[in-house]
């Protein structure tokens, strides 16, 4: 069977709590979760998935929550002058369109691609992209830091350092989906 | 009152900027949160350096478990390079494990597989047929002075479609070999025609065509070499498939493949052009040199993992048939560097013309276009691949980093070939002129990069491809402005021309007469840009290329002489570079020129002792209502004092876009333009007054 599963639904629970563990495993602060991490067997609940784990396996579990988030990895054609490659969207820093062309934009190329920006916001709006203009669609797993100005702008520098900038329209979904 | 108003602006101003600095540490929470959630490592200016360092430890260890990939053992040849792994191969099962690990690694990091390969027989020989032998005895007389081909390398001869030998003009029209008597110019008439089976024949499994993609002319041959396609008959299949044969059923895939190889002819010219010997070689010829009596042949051909898997018995080596006779090559001759596409062979043929013997050296790896070959040794480079398969999120993006160029070189003793060393550098070379070997020193430079990331280097590696010294790794040595790629490069003994582009063209020129330390002598920015450059004497450097506007948009093309003055030195201590010459072929409104010089150097005819300079040139001119199109060579009167002055357009009128004056020669003090279908002579000094024109075809 496959993994594949829309993003914002996985959640993990470490207990008990360790910060330093909760550290290494990189585990978002979450109220509501499906897997239960858990050194101690005795603390499986019935109603989730429960992953029982020795500290020293720390780094297998953190490859399995790899496994797990990422599912199924996700491919891209696109082109430039040196030909065509296909990418794996994760990498991939943002999309943008310039007139009727759509680019992929990686860490120092960009991608022409013949899929049409609201195709690819549709469709990768599961992995988390989001869409901050009519022109861009930003993978905020590639977002190296949130600037907001005094007014309501919003730059975001990428990964690769250009700034796209949040419209104003598309705020109030930005915010939304950076709550867990 | 103004002490309050400050006050409340200064508090408005705090509140704003707090506001603003929640809100900013506040969004960066949530971003590292989400980000968390999404399993993604980023190098925050808020992320704890210790706990990078923490989680990466059980990463980096399965990363350098994979990357050094057990199971394939190194070093078959003494490889001095640390950078370059050689995977000694001995069997069949070498090559698939070898085939496997990379198909997995292409896997997890993204990058393009190939599909599914069908296995096709080779060609069973079918030789060319004389056709249209009009003379009795042979002509014999002879031009004194006749065009060569503009060589990279003096003495190292490559392939073209038109050749001469000062009687006869060797052309490729229509699939045929058409041996012209040339001289004298009164006497231009078609000596014999070599037909070559251009048809696509189809005989049960297979379809087979061949097509001569160039010719070699020395004192004792003519060398034909001849492109061979075999191509699966998907309708005997078909058939097959109606009659409902299971097994044949199976075997047929949503792929359409065939398989290219090369065969050399050898014509013997003081026996009439009789052939004399055959040279079938497995591959598709990327590259190909003529050293004295020695031919190379640089081939690369797909291997056939899938049939070979299936069927454990088969072998797919190289193979190459010497007048009939077949030898294959060993699995212990194979050669894997470590890193690149093993989805085919790159076989380097040596031939010894005279004495019939073809010696073979075989790499595992298939992504080399691009050789250089000086008069000792053959170059050729692969692209690397990096790999970190699903770790690659966790460490870095694998499509992030630079692109890696493998060299191998190949030592020449006669027609003896053999691999002497590996290296690998950054980036990628644009052409052959990218490519040079000095002193025992090979040079190369290389382009990386897209946008603002473009890095253009030069490099200098030693005898052993180990790197001396190289050029354009900092932002302080950077060669080319930002942006801007490099276009093309000459090297000439101690010194290298280079021109980058993208608005204008900076033409620099660097001293390599310390490896060590290469230094940059002078520059000069124009507009437009040469894509091809030569060197005319010590001082003076000739460029071909586009012109452009400011904006860097072309405008045409361009001929340049750029004076090199390594005496006069400005207060920068650079020296004084200037382009004294200048000639543009605009495009004017809505008509455009295009010329194969501009990516072709063996299309330019040129020779300073004689004062001419010509190339083929295509254009099309509207009138504002209709679209013409001509093509015909253009010629110029060239000295360094006096620069370009056009002498004709010599055109065939012919105005098809498939018909085309393709390439002008000179023998004595005639020009002779070649068109698919006809060869024209005229005297050099008034080409557009034709002595006498002939029709190729039958």
């Amino acid at each position: 069977m496959s993994l594949s599963i829309e993003m914002g639904w996985i959640m993990f629970k470490l207990k008990p709590s360790n910060k330093n563990l909760e550290e290494m495993l990189r585990l978002p602060k979450v109220s509501n979760y499906d897997y239960l991490l858990t050194t101690d067997k005795d603390l499986v609940e019935d109603d989730k998935i429960n992953i029982v784990f020795k500290e020293a396996q720390t780094h297998k579990i953190n490859r399995l929550l790899d496994l797990i988030v990422n599912g199924e990895e996700v491919f891209l054609v696109g082109h430039n002058e040196r030909g065509q490659k296909r990418v794996e969207v994760r990498s991939i820093q943002y999309v943008e369109t310039f007139g009727d062309d759509v680019y992929l934009v990686m860490k120092d190329y960009r991608l022409l691609t013949k899929n049409k920006l609201y195709q690819l916001e549709k469709e990768l709006n599961d992995i988390d992209f989001i869409r901050v203009s009519k022109s861009h669609l930003v993978n905020i797993g590639k977002i190296r830091y949130i600037k907001p100005a005094i007014n309501s702008r919003i730059e975001l520098i990428m990964n690769n350092d250009d700034i796209v900038e949040v419209k104003r329209t598309y705020l109030k979904d930005f915010k939304e989906t950076l709550k867990i | 009152m103004f002490k309050e108003i400050l006050i409340g602006l200064l508090a408005v101003i705090s509140i704003l900027y707090f506001i603003k600095l929640f809100r900013e540490s506040r969004f960066n929470f949530l971003l590292r949160n989400k980000q968390k959630q999404m399993r993604v490592i980023n190098t925050n200016v808020n992320f704890k350096r210790g706990t990078l360092v923490k989680a990466l430890v059980p990463a980096m260890t399965i990363a350098l478990v994979l990357l050094a990939n057990p199971g394939v053992e190194y070093n078959k040849f003494s490889n001095t390079n640390p950078n370059v792994k050689i995977a000694e191969i001995n069997s069949k099962s070498d090559i698939m494990s070898i085939y496997k690990d990379f198909q997995e690694n292409i896997k997890n990091d993204g990058y393009f597989g190939r599909g599914v390969i069908l296995e096709v027989e080779k060609e069973t020989e079918a030789l060319p047929e004389m056709t249209l032998d009009n003379s009795e005895s042979m002509p014999t007389e002879k031009a004194d002075d006749y065009s060569e081909t503009n060589l990279q390398v003096v003495g190292v001869d490559e392939i073209d479609n038109v050749k001469t030998d000062g009687t006869f003009i060797y052309s490729i029209s229509d699939g045929k070999v058409v041996i012209t008597q040339a001289y004298p110019a009164e006497e231009l008439s078609v000596y014999k025609s070599i037909k070559y089976n251009l048809e696509e024949e189809c005989v049960e499994e297979n379809c087979y065509s061949e097509y001569p993609s160039g010719m070699y002319v020395d004192e004792d041959y003519l060398i034909v070499v001849v492109n061979k396609n075999t191509r699966v008959n998907w309708k005997y299949y078909e058939e097959k498939k109606e009659n409902e044969d299971d097994s044949v059923r199976n075997m047929i895939m949503p792929y359409w493949y065939g398989s290219s190889d090369t065969a050399v002819y050898v014509y013997d010219k003081e026996d009439n052009f009789e052939l004399v010997s055959t040279f079938e070689l497995s591959g598709n010829m990327i590259g190909t040199r003529k050293i004295g009596d020695n031919l190379f042949i640089i081939t690369n051909e797909y291997v056939n993992y899938q049939a070979m898997e299936e069927d454990e018995n088969l072998d797919v080596l190289p193979t190459y048939n010497i007048d009939g006779e077949e030898y294959t090559c060993g699995y212990e001759d194979l050669i894997y560097i470590e890193g690149t596409d093993p989805y085919g062979f790159t076989n380097i043929y040596g031939i010894d013309l005279d004495k019939s013997d073809v010696d073979l050296e075989t790499i595992l790896g298939s992504s080399s276009h691009n050789i250089y070959v000086s008069s000792s040794n053959i170059y050729t480079i692969d692209h690397r691949y990096h790999f970190f398969g699903r770790l690659e999120g966790l460490i870095t993006d694998a499509s992030e980093n630079e692109e890696l160029t493998t060299i191998s070189k190949f030592s020449l003793n006669d027609h003896e070939v053999e691999l002497t060393a590996t290296g690998e550098v950054k980036g990628y070379p644009l052409n052959q002129f990218s490519m040079d070997e000095y002193k025992n020193n090979f040079r190369i430079t290389t382009t990386t990069g897209w946008g603002e990331n473009v890095l253009n280097r030069l490099y200098i590696l030693d005898e052993d491809l180990t790197e001396i010294s190289v050029v354009g790794e900092t932002k302080e040595d950077k060669i080319g402005k930002p942006e801007e790629r490099l276009q093309s490069t000459r090297f000439v003994g101690d010194i290298v021309y280079l021109v980058t582009f993208e608005r204008t063209d900076p033409f620099y020129v660097f001293d390599l007469s310390d490896p060590q330390e290469p230094k940059k002598l002078g520059e000069l920015e124009i507009t437009g840009f040469s894509s091809y450059i030569q060197q005319i004497d010590k001082n003076h450097v000739l460029g071909i290329g586009f012109e452009a506007d400011d904006d860097g948009r072309t405008t045409g093309l361009k001929l340049s002489v750029y004076e090199i003055d390594y005496d006069t030195v400005d207060e920068l201590g650079l020296i004084k570079v200037e382009e004294i010459h200048k000639e543009v072929i605009g495009n004017g409104e809505g008509s455009w020129n295009w010329a194969s010089v501009t990516y072709n150097h063996k299309d330019l005819m040129f020779n300073l002792n004689k004062g001419i300079l010509g190339f083929p040139l295509s254009q099309t001119i509207t009138d504002g209502k209709l679209w013409r199109h001509q093509s015909g060579f253009l010629l110029y009167d060239f000295s360094l004092e006096d620069g370009f002055k056009q002498i004709g357009y010599a055109t065939h009128g012919v105005e098809d876009y498939n018909d085309y004056v393709y390439k002008g020669l000179y023998l004595d003090h005639n020009l002779y333009t070649i068109s698919n279908h006809k060869i024209a002579v005229s005297p050099l000094d008034d080409v557009e007054n034709f002595i006498k024109i002939i029709e190729l075809v039958e």
